[in-house]
């Protein structure tokens, strides 16, 4: 670009670029300054820490997994069925991006607790139990990030070339033969970039699953309590991990979205 | 295999895309529609592959009613206007799909062979990206033709090409489907590639077909004003009747008068007349066609590669006409000279009534 000649303007760019790393980088420059590296093995392996990072991979794993059988159907329909009040519907699945987590485990708690809709009538009849259990959990991380997913693979069905198919059908496809063939392929791009950010949204998702977790830890959920209860030397080992995970979730993304043909 | 359609209609909410289609093609004929766009061209072809299905009406393959024969099916090859190659399959991939999806033997030796044919056997392992337009649509009429299709159809398959990719390609065409006898259904908005292409050319306009007959007798006889224009018949005119007798009448439009080589009932007609049936003569020469104008050249404009369009301005009618470049040439045509330009009585066509569009 040719605009960094003006005064004004590089003024500008330098006063942004020392305020981004003060934002940015100072915070990460802190943790570091604060991590026992030396006891960092020992502290992984304390039972609420390991715990906790089991708790995260297990239920971000499995949510991810229902949020994109989920996600691939809703996405179909919204791409190409019509209904009435498809506007409505359309823009409701995607509002859990923009809803305060917190309000959507709120949502979770009157719907699966004690005297939630579900709770007595349905739940409690059949003798299950969901809240405060790895399934609320669950639960509230699907709600979070099946958005994700849906966004991302609607675009990716809408970017086809309806003549992809039409062609495919005249040479001889049957509805899966297409899906397998023709659908999948050209999508996967942006499935699988939904279904990245979805993982990655769900390892770090914090207020709808602190609603509904009991006693319960993720590794969010444990930063949280071990500040609060003053175990920082924990809390600074799980925000580690965090980190480098979400890094590397990020990284994959980017090269995968780039690099692929 | 014969395709035929009985009274088909399709509508989409008030929209009548098409009304009461019918016509019937036989095997190894090569029919056109030929319309302009918007007119219900390709929802005629869709609804022929099973890709859409009509509101009302049949689509007979052999005499078969394929009602209930979804698309994949019918063994109908479509080539499109896009192509429509897959974009993540390679050349050989994308010929080899209809093969495949009849779990066919030897795929390869049949790909091979009909690349061959279409030319493109050098570009199996290239994907639809890395070729050129004019290869795309070999590619994808070799997709179309691998599976041996009894039926082909073809939506505006050249329109996207430049013109000399253009006449190579119709030309091979034309010859393939010769070769193997293939009845075709083929849409257009160009009326020079129909006359170059069809046995037969049926004319669509605002969804119901305006008249079916072979070339000729589209482009010469046309049923009415509509399909004339369409056809590229330059030369309308209203008149009247003023004498028919002996098997000849005297037609005045504006303020000329025409013979024509029928006995028409006197009152008020239109006069077609095609651009290609009049001539420019020499003025000392005696004409030996019964219509004779003097007039002043005032419009040339190319028209194709080696022909010219000359607009005759005779007493304040224009006449649009054809002529070959050597012609124009060889009479040192231009504008603003005076020409004496002559039609051969024949070559008049007669719509009863004078209704202008």
């Amino acid at each position: 670009m040719a605009l960094e000649g003006d005064r004004w303007i590089n003024t500008y760019l330098w006063i942004v670029l020392l305020a981004g790393i003060v934002i940015f980088a100072v915070p990460f420059i802190a943790l570091l300054n604060k991590i026992d590296f030396t006891r960092m093995l020992t502290i992984m392996t304390y039972p609420p820490v390991k715990a906790s990072i089991m708790l995260s991979i297990t239920t971000a794993f499995v949510a991810t997994i229902i949020a994109l059988l989920l996600g691939l159907g809703i996405a179909y329909i919204l791409a190409f069925w019509e209904f009435p009040f498809k506007g409505v519907v359309d823009t409701f699945s995607t509002l859990p991006m923009v809803l305060p987590p917190s309000a959507a485990g709120y949502l979770l708690l009157l719907t699966f607790g004690r005297f939630g809709l579900l709770g007595r009538p349905v739940l409690e009849r059949f003798g299950i139990t969901i809240l405060f259990t790895t399934y609320a959990i669950i639960i509230a991380q699907v709600f979070v990030i099946t958005p994700f997913i849906i966004t991302s693979t609607k675009s990716a069905f809408l970017d086809i070339n309806p003549n992809y198919i039409r062609a495919a059908s005249t040479l001889g496809s049957d509805p899966l033969h297409i899906l397998r063939e023709i659908v999948l392929p050209l999508s996967s791009k942006g499935i699988i970039a939904g279904t990245i950010m979805a993982f990655a949204r769900a390892i770090g998702e914090f207020g709808a699953s602190v609603m509904v977790a009991g006693l319960l830890q993720t590794m969010p959920i444990a930063i949280f309590n071990m500040t609060m209860g003053g175990s920082r030397d924990e809390a600074n080992i799980i925000a580690l991990i965090l980190i480098v995970i979400s890094f590397s979730i990020l990284f994959i993304f980017k090269h995968f979205i780039g690099e692929r043909r | 295999m014969s395709l035929e359609m009985r009274a088909v209609s399709k509508s989409y909410d008030d929209t009548v895309v098409l009304r009461d289609i019918s016509f019937k093609l036989e095997p190894g004929e090569l029919m056109v529609l030929l319309g302009p766009s918007g007119a219900g061209k390709s929802k005629t072809l869709e609804i022929a592959a099973g890709i859409e299905t009509p509101d009302k009406g049949v689509v007979l393959l052999n005499g078969v009613d394929m009602s209930d024969v979804p698309a994949r099916k019918r063994g109908v090859g479509f080539v499109f206007q896009d192509y429509s190659l897959f974009p993540h399959k390679n050349v050989f991939e994308n010929i080899a799909f209809g093969l495949k999806t009849r779990g066919e033997k030897n795929a390869r030796e049949r790909v091979e062979a009909i690349a061959r044919e279409m030319q493109v056997e050098g570009l199996l392992d290239r994907y639809p990206d890395q070729i050129s337009g004019g290869q795309q649509q070999r590619v994808a009429l070799a997709r179309a033709l691998v599976f041996q299709p009894d039926l082909l159809l073809f939506d505006e398959p050249l329109s996207s090409l430049d013109q000399r990719v253009r006449e190579q390609l119709r030309k091979s065409l034309k010859k393939i489907q010769q070769k193997h006898h293939l009845t075709t259904l083929y849409v257009t908005h160009d009326y020079v590639e129909a006359i170059a292409l069809a046995d037969k050319i049926a004319i669509l306009k605002h969804g119901r077909i305006l008249q079916t007959a072979a070339p000729d007798e589209i482009f010469y006889r046309p049923l009415s004003r509509e399909v004339a224009e369409f056809t590229g018949m330059t030369n309308i005119f209203s008149g009247s009747v003023r004498q028919s007798s002996g098997g000849s009448s005297i037609i005045k439009f504006n303020d000329l008068e025409l013979v024509v080589d029928s006995a028409l009932p006197l009152g008020d007609v239109t006069v077609c007349i095609r651009p290609e049936s009049i001539m420019f003569v020499r003025p000392e020469r005696p004409s030996s066609f019964e219509n004779n104008f003097d007039g002043t050249i005032s419009e040339m404009e190319s028209f194709g590669s080696a022909m010219q369009r000359i607009g005759v301005d005779v007493g304040g009618t224009m006449f649009y006409v054809n002529v070959p470049n050597h012609v124009v040439e060889k009479m040192k045509l231009e504008s603003g000279k005076g020409v004496k330009i002559s039609l051969k009585k024949e070559k008049i066509h007669i719509l009863p009534g004078a209704d202008k569009e």
